[in-house]
């Protein structure tokens, strides 16, 4: 240790104080340098962290789809007319409409199924594209569909997972990747050769130029931690309140269920019977039973339908 | 005895060594000394305004952390509020309220977090753009 002092004193004489200089600004650049891994680390651990919090929603959204296409086994008994009947009592519009709106809910959630072949919960697969992006939304056709799969795939799913054109072209953290490399190469024994000032003070500005880029990707690294927070939390908030939802929709959806179909597979048969001799399967109360659970379906999957990201994988201002 | 030796020696040098050489060698010396002191300002201030800009990346980001930090509590508020309902409605049967406490949810996860984000970075970053 003494040894290494006396050298550093050495040189320093020798070059004027200017290789003092330089250990100096290659110290501070290193200390720059460890500040920004210690940030790179810390973004990927974060990372993971979101993406398990990702997959349970995803889970808890494909829970949720199961429970709403429960609503088919009643839902399919309404006449055309029922369908159309705004009663008084749920003050509210026509059922087709919310029928219309759980059906696309389900078509989608069906469509990133089969695009996922088989319902697999990962957050980087169609089934996490579908629930974290709401891809699939769209898709009413098969052409369609097979599009959005593709493409869905072409993107990784979501450019967050892999960091890819959200860290490495939006952020410029590749320019920081680059100085970091750049610098690596420096040889050590530079320092010993800075005899001159003017070589000291070029050494030094490289120094300064490296951490201004590093800094400049410190700046990216922090705006994509927050992103990923910001997006957890939202995963997060959306998981919890899908849970509670279904909850509510089960309550309801065994309510009216109950009520309908008291005597199990007997009250289906009765009604069963009875539209086969030109009756109605459900009684007018009953239809208004059968379209208030509609209401709250419509607005359990209003839930549902909510995403985390764009459908490319991005964040924008609105994701509703 | 020692002082007339170190004079002797001395007086030998001035023998070997010309006037002018030792003129020309101060006057490198103070030429460094002066380029070195000029440097030292130069390194000094770029090193300050990266310390300021640094301290300006960290303490942006910690304004970000905090009115995020409250965004989310107010809405884990407002959707626990929501959630008793629920949990109470449930208890007593009331579809209405039900609905009513399930359109609530509906519109405070309908509005973006990232919406604040882009008008916070507007106040924070005036009018640069900020790229996510």
């Amino acid at each position: 240790m003494r040894g290494i002092e006396v050298a550093g004193l050495f040189k320093d004489i020798v070059t004027f104080g200017a290789a003092g200089r330089v250990e100096a600004a290659e110290k501070r650049y290193e200390s720059i340098v460890d500040e920004y891994q210690r940030l790179e680390g810390r973004v990927e651990v974060r990372r993971a962290e979101a993406e398990s919090t990702f997959k349970l929603l995803v889970e808890e959204k494909q829970a949720c789809v199961i429970e709403l296409a429960r609503l088919r086994e009643i839902s399919r008994n309404l006449s055309a007319r029922e369908r159309e009947f705004s009663a008084e009592a749920v003050r509210e519009q026509p059922p087709s409409i919310g029928l219309a709106r759980i059906e696309s809910t389900l078509t989608a959630a069906d469509a990133a199924t089969s695009a996922a072949h088989g319902a697999v919960a990962g957050a980087s697969t169609a089934m996490g594209a579908w629930a974290l992006a709401g891809a699939f939304a769209n898709a009413s056709t098969g052409a369609a569909i097979a599009n959005l799969s593709g493409a869905a795939a072409q993107s990784a799913t979501l450019a967050f997972f892999g960091g890819g054109s959200l860290a490495a072209g939006g952020l410029g953290v590749a320019g920081g990747a680059a100085a970091l490399s750049t610098i690596a190469a420096l040889p050590a024994l530079a320092v010993m050769a800075a005899f001159s000032h003017n070589r000291a003070n070029k050494d030094i500005a490289r120094f300064e130029e490296e951490s201004v880029k590093i800094q400049g990707a410190m700046d990216a690294y922090l705006k994509l931690e927050l992103l990923i927070q910001i997006s957890e939390r939202r995963a997060s908030e959306l998981h919890r309140v899908l849970g509670k939802a279904r909850d509510a929709f089960v309550h309801q959806y065994n309510a009216t269920y109950q009520s309908l179909f008291r005597w199990g597979w007997l009250s289906k048969a009765w009604r069963w019977l009875r539209r086969l001799f030109g009756g109605s399967y459900f009684k007018v109360h009953e239809v208004v039973e059968v379209q208030e659970l509609i209401q709250v379906a419509a607005a359990f999957a209003q839930l549902i339908d909510q995403r985390v990201f764009e459908p490319d994988g991005s964040v924008k201002e609105t994701t509703s | 005895m020692k002082q007339s030796t170190a004079i002797e020696r001395l007086s030998k040098l001035k023998k070997m060594v010309a006037k002018e050489d030792v003129t020309a060698a101060l006057v490198l010396v103070t030429q460094a000394v002066n380029e070195t002191a000029r440097s030292l300002v130069e390194v000094k201030r770029i090193e300050a305004e990266r310390d300021v800009a640094l301290m300006q990346i960290r303490e942006k980001h910690d304004v970000y952390r905090r009115v995020f930090d409250q965004l989310f509590s107010e809405r884990r508020d407002a959707i626990s509020k929501h959630f008793e309902i629920i949990d109470k409605e449930i208890a007593s049967n009331n579809q209405e309220l039900i609905l009513g406490a399930l359109q609530g949810l509906g519109q405070i996860v309908a509005a973006s977090p990232f919406t604040n984000l882009k008008l916070l970075a507007q106040v924070l970053e005036g009018n640069s753009k900020l790229e996510i």
